[in-house]
């Protein structure tokens, strides 16, 4: 589209509507020839201002040439009123003239995209209204590309946050399991390559994952659609965390080029058991944060990354979870952030923002409150996600 | 980040300076691809003595020279990471990884 065939521009210049004000026939006929000879052929003609006006407002042409002295309504009027209305900033208005410096000068000060010498020079005016009516395309056709784009990012962007657990799956989940789920989603462009979910296995037990690919923006993005049907037959179909990763890590490794990878935690949380087992591929550690003994356990998020070696010997690892205790989860996005001296956060950060807060009643809300007060605007933009699960009962 | 390529016989250090970050791709591309193809190349040592940061995308470049480096016989190492640099190399393995070139 932008780098469309400069004859194809050319081409449809000529479809261009061009108006010209003229009290004079012979002026009119004159300029109408010349038009007309090159291959302009939606020509329409005003006598004087106030029929130039109604062809202006009613059927906005592409380019407009204007004589000055005419009865009833001048040049200057039809200047002045058309430049009044927004919807023609851009529209190319050349003066016809043979007045003299200081008047020149009021048709500029009045609006006047150029100037014409009259009597009318074929070449001159071709030459002017070809450049401009190439820059009306081009400004045309970017106008339309980036709406169209926009909105292909503003549909894929409501696609991506169909990919996260919807109000009804959380409500199930708080009703049922006994535990309340917050999160937060912010992308750093339109789309973004981080990906979070919940899957309920039984009436005991809850899958939830945080994946981060590498990379922001639509390609990674495209990587999240790729994977998310992927993952929930994974989840489904598998016991233990790290045999998931395993899997998940396998097609990764089958379908991303070298240099693209994801991280992610992937934890089953045991109600009867009070525990959560997980695995990790290099993701944030995840915590633990008690509110009733105020105690905050930092897990372990050591492993490969996803998608870089055919197999990733992943871990089962473990953490108490019993009641009153959270589990809290975050992208890289958080804890890579830097405060306003341009210090990053780092995980020890993160914890503190936890430990800090964690007598407060809207303990989800303070964090994300502090973690955005703290947060400077240097450093890396990335993706964010941040996930908690409350076992209440 | 401000590259330097050092030969001495087959080995070839990349000193690499500030912080290693998406944007260096260019730049990093064309520094490896001049390293790794040269004559009677067999060993690139990256140095990371004087980085202060690393993003994902840098270690996708990591893996990227690691690729090249299997292709074309050449072994890659990592040296000399600190603070969080190390820190994410080695909770993404990737110390564990080059080392077994």
């Amino acid at each position: 589209m932008i780098d469309q065939d400069f004859q194809e521009i050319e081409k449809r210049i000529y479809k261009s509507k061009i108006l010209v004000v003229d009290d004079s026939p012979l002026n009119r006929e004159l300029i109408k020839s010349y038009l007309t000879s090159v291959g302009f052929h939606n020509i329409a003609f005003a006598e004087n201002g106030r029929q130039a006006l109604d062809i202006i407002f009613g059927d906005s042409p592409d380019f407009v040439i204007l004589d000055i002295i005419m009865p009833e309504v001048d040049g200057f009027e039809v200047l002045e009123k058309v430049r009044k209305d927004r919807r023609f900033d851009n529209l190319p208005i050349f003066v016809q003239t043979a007045l003299n410096q200081e008047e020149r000068l009021k048709v500029f000060n009045c609006g006047a995209t150029g100037l014409l010498m009259k009597p009318i020079n074929q070449a001159e005016l071709l030459s002017s209204l070809k450049a401009h009516l190439q820059t009306g395309v081009l400004i045309k056709d970017l106008k339309s590309y980036s709406q169209r784009v926009s909105k292909d990012l503003d549909l894929a962007k409501s696609m991506q946050i169909d990919l996260l657990p919807n109000a009804h799956t959380l409500d199930f989940i708080e009703k049922k399991m006994g535990i309340l789920i917050h999160s937060e989603f912010v992308t750093s462009d339109e789309l973004g390559g981080d990906l979070w979910g919940v899957e309920p296995i039984s009436d005991s037990l809850l899958s939830v994952y945080v994946l981060d690919f590498s990379g922001h923006g639509i390609m990674a993005a495209l990587n999240t659609f790729r994977l998310s049907s992927f993952l929930k037959q994974v989840l489904q179909t598998t016991k233990s965390p790290s045999a998931c990763l395993e899997k998940i890590n396998k097609y990764l490794f089958d379908n991303l080029p070298t240099g693209q990878f994801a991280t992610m935690f992937l934890g089953i949380v045991d109600l009867e058991e009070g525990k959560i087992s997980y695995a990790s591929a290099s993701a944030p550690p995840p915590f633990i944060v008690n509110h009733e003994t105020l105690e905050v356990l930092s897990g372990n998020g050591e492993g490969f990354p996803l998608g870089i070696v055919e197999n990733g010997g992943y871990e089962d690892r473990e953490m108490a979870f019993n009641t009153g205790s959270r589990l809290f989860l975050y992208s890289d996005g958080m804890s890579e952030s830097c405060d306003h001296k341009g210090n990053m956060f780092d995980d020890e950060g993160i914890q503190n923002f936890l430990e800090s807060n964690i007598s407060e009643k809207r303990f989800f809300e303070s964090v994300m409150r502090d973690f955005r007060v703290r947060k400077g605007n240097a450093g890396t933009e990335d993706d964010l996600t941040v996930v908690s699960l409350k076992r209440n009962a | 980040m401000d590259i330097n390529l050092n030969y001495s016989g087959s080995q070839v250090i990349l000193s690499l300076k500030g912080r290693f970050t998406f944007k260096d791709y260019e730049q990093w591309r064309k520094a490896v691809s001049e390293a790794v193809s040269r004559d009677g190349i067999t060993s690139v040592v990256v140095d990371f003595s004087d980085v202060e940061f690393i993003d994902s995308a840098a270690i996708g470049m990591l893996l990227v020279l690691r690729e090249e480096g299997q292709e074309k016989k050449v072994s890659i190492s990592i040296e000399n990471s600190q603070g969080q640099v190390h820190k994410i190399l080695e909770l993404s393995k990737m110390l564990e990884l080059f080392s077994k070139n």
